[in-house]
């Protein structure tokens, strides 16, 4: 296992993509120490920032006590266990194919973007664009897991190609918004326009107070074999709550403006 | 070789390699997942004629299926990949798809994976969708009671198909009764099928026929009733004989099931078994040979 501590809370904006339990695996700590990081516009080194301790597995990585302005952590990660005991900034996630990212706190902006396999936790809360798409691209998320403890920001799966996103809370608005397959699950409320522009994919919130979504025409009551799978994914991944809560929902298909076949599966 | 009071002959049952999948069906009741299973493996005792064997493995309780709900575990055998297939997509697109509350998944992953949701998708005419979750795909089907969920595909794998042993015995009751207690004892064994009806056949066959253009005919040898006419395979006081046939999914798995049945075929018998055979092309045409006496040491 590889420790970085925090010594002191960055000045700007700090990065740490690259830093992956399985690319520093076989790297002994003060080489790890020289590995160069960016700090706003300033170049710096991973000791600069970090105390580094290194013991037993390879391919775990902790970083102990974080800070909102570490970003891109775990960002191209493809195997191992990065565990984060605190809050972490932007990007957590990005791009990220294999092995599992567990943050004890809370994410940022743009957790998840471009993710292409393995599994993200967030025991707090995510922020805006969770599983969205890099900027220029087409698609966002395609494949993997995320599962948020809390609750997320606006616009969770935008372009999402393909995946499961877990809110165990609330989310803001546009969820699902351009989503082109793929599963969202939502515990608490969901904010405006969710499911705008959907192509294909399915949102399931849980939460009775879902907003007016009028490109979608509403199908009836099911009761979904589907979902019956999503409850017991739920049950196993410690969401027990949240699985309580699957049986017949309402299926609303759209965005008929699209003329898309994504649906919102609603409490009856 | 004696077991309780029973000859065991001294020959093998000849077996034929296979390919063989295992579909999970669930559905809203054990009762309606029994009669899912029990449809699809209908007319599926031979491959001769039947394009494939096929038999329920057990019921499944509804903690052991992906959706918890109640299932059934079915076993289909074919002579290659191809005809596995081919029975995979019509019987479970005639005989699942078809029946009230069912989902279908894979019961096998390994091995080059024969389609399953992936050809009856088009069923839904554009109204079908996928759907991917926990590394495994999905298919869900439009269809009158909601929807028909079916996995993408279902892995299959090289098996083991004719393993086979024959109860010879005085009375066709007591023969019956023998043969049902086989077969209540191999149900309890997994990787197993016994493709003939109730698990049972009392039309035996040997190769070829008098006629031309028909494969195969009655194994006079063992029909009592023409025993002074043909060179009889029958002792002196059996008057009637069944065989029980097992696919299986291994050799040991076979050979296992075939122990089994052996014993609890001759247990309780009351002197009205007497004798255990099997049957055989003379070792020539199956690779694998179950010699009675060696499973049974």
């Amino acid at each position: 296992m590889i420790r970085l501590t925090l010594k002191a809370r960055p000045s700007f904006r700090l990065s740490l993509a690259g830093i992956t339990p399985d690319r520093i695996a076989d790297v002994v700590a003060a080489e790890l120490e020289r590995r160069p990081l960016v700090e706003g516009n300033r170049r710096g080194a991973l000791g600069d920032w970090f105390r580094v301790e290194a013991s037993g597995e390879p391919d775990r990585l902790v970083i102990v006590a974080g800070d909102d302005r570490l970003d891109d952590i775990g960002a191209g990660m493809a195997a191992g266990e990065l565990v984060v005991e605190g809050d972490i900034g932007a990007g957590a996630g990005t791009a990220m194919s294999g092995g599992i990212l567990r943050v004890a706190g809370s994410v940022g902006y743009g957790a998840a973007t471009a993710m292409r396999g393995g599994e993200l936790r967030i025991a707090g809360d995510a922020g805006d664009q969770l599983g969205g798409a890099l900027p220029g691209e087409r698609t966002g998320m395609s494949e993997g897991v995320v599962i948020v403890g809390g609750n997320a920001g606006g616009s969770v799966g935008d372009r999402m190609r393909r995946g499961l996103i877990v809110v165990a809370g609330a989310a803001g608005p546009f969820c699902a918004a351009r989503m082109l397959a793929g599963t969202i699950i939502v515990g608490g409320a969901l904010g405006a326009q969710p499911g705008i522009a959907m192509r294909r994919g399915s949102l399931v919130a849980l939460d009775a107070a879902v907003p007016p979504a009028p490109g979608f025409a509403d199908c009836g009551v099911t009761d979904l074999a589907i979902v019956q799978l999503i409850g017991r994914f739920l049950a196993r991944s410690g969401l027990a709550a949240l699985a309580a809560h699957i049986g017949p929902l309402r299926r609303r298909v759209g965005d008929l403006a699209l003329n898309g076949k994504g649906e919102i599966l609603t409490p009856p | 070789m004696i077991i309780d009071g029973v000859e065991i002959e001294d020959t093998f049952a000849e077996a034929f390699g296979m390919r063989a999948t295992r579909l999970i069906v669930t559905a809203d009741s054990a009762g309606w997942a029994r009669i899912a299973g029990e449809t699809a493996t209908g007319f599926a005792t031979s491959v001769i004629a039947c394009g494939a064997e096929a038999g329920i493995e057990r019921m499944l309780d509804p903690a052991e299926t992906p959706d918890g709900r109640p299932g059934i575990a079915i076993l289909l055998f074919a002579i290659n990949r191809e005809a596995l297939a081919k029975a995979v997509r019509d019987r479970v697109g005639q005989c699942i798809l078809t029946c009230p509350g069912t989902a279908c998944y894979a019961g096998m992953s390994d091995g080059d994976p024969v389609p399953l949701g992936r050809i009856l998708r088009y069923f839904g005419d554009g109204h079908q969708a996928a759907k991917r979750l926990a590394g495994r795909r999905f298919w869900r089907i439009p269809v009158m009671d909601g929807e028909f969920l079916c996995e993408d595909t279902v892995g299959q794998q090289k098996a083991v198909g004719g393993g086979n042993f024959l109860i010879l015995g005085r009375g066709r009751a007591a023969v019956l009764a023998a043969a049902e207690r086989a077969i209540a004892a191999m149900r309890l064994l997994s990787d197993i099928i016994m493709p003939f009806p109730g698990g049972i056949v009392r039309s035996g066959s040997k190769l070829g026929s008098r006629y031309k253009g028909l494969s195969a005919s009655s194994n006079l040898a063992y029909c009592p009733t023409v025993r002074g006419v043909v060179a009889t395979a029958l002792p002196e006081s059996a008057d009637a004989v069944l065989e029980i046939v097992i696919d299986g999914l291994s050799e040991a798995a076979i050979a296992s099931a075939t122990a089994a049945g052996i014993r609890a075929a001759c247990a309780g018998g009351g002197g009205a078994i007497l004798r255990i055979s099997a049957g055989n092309y003379g070792g020539k045409l199956g690779a694998f040979h179950f010699h009675l006496r060696k499973l049974l040491a």
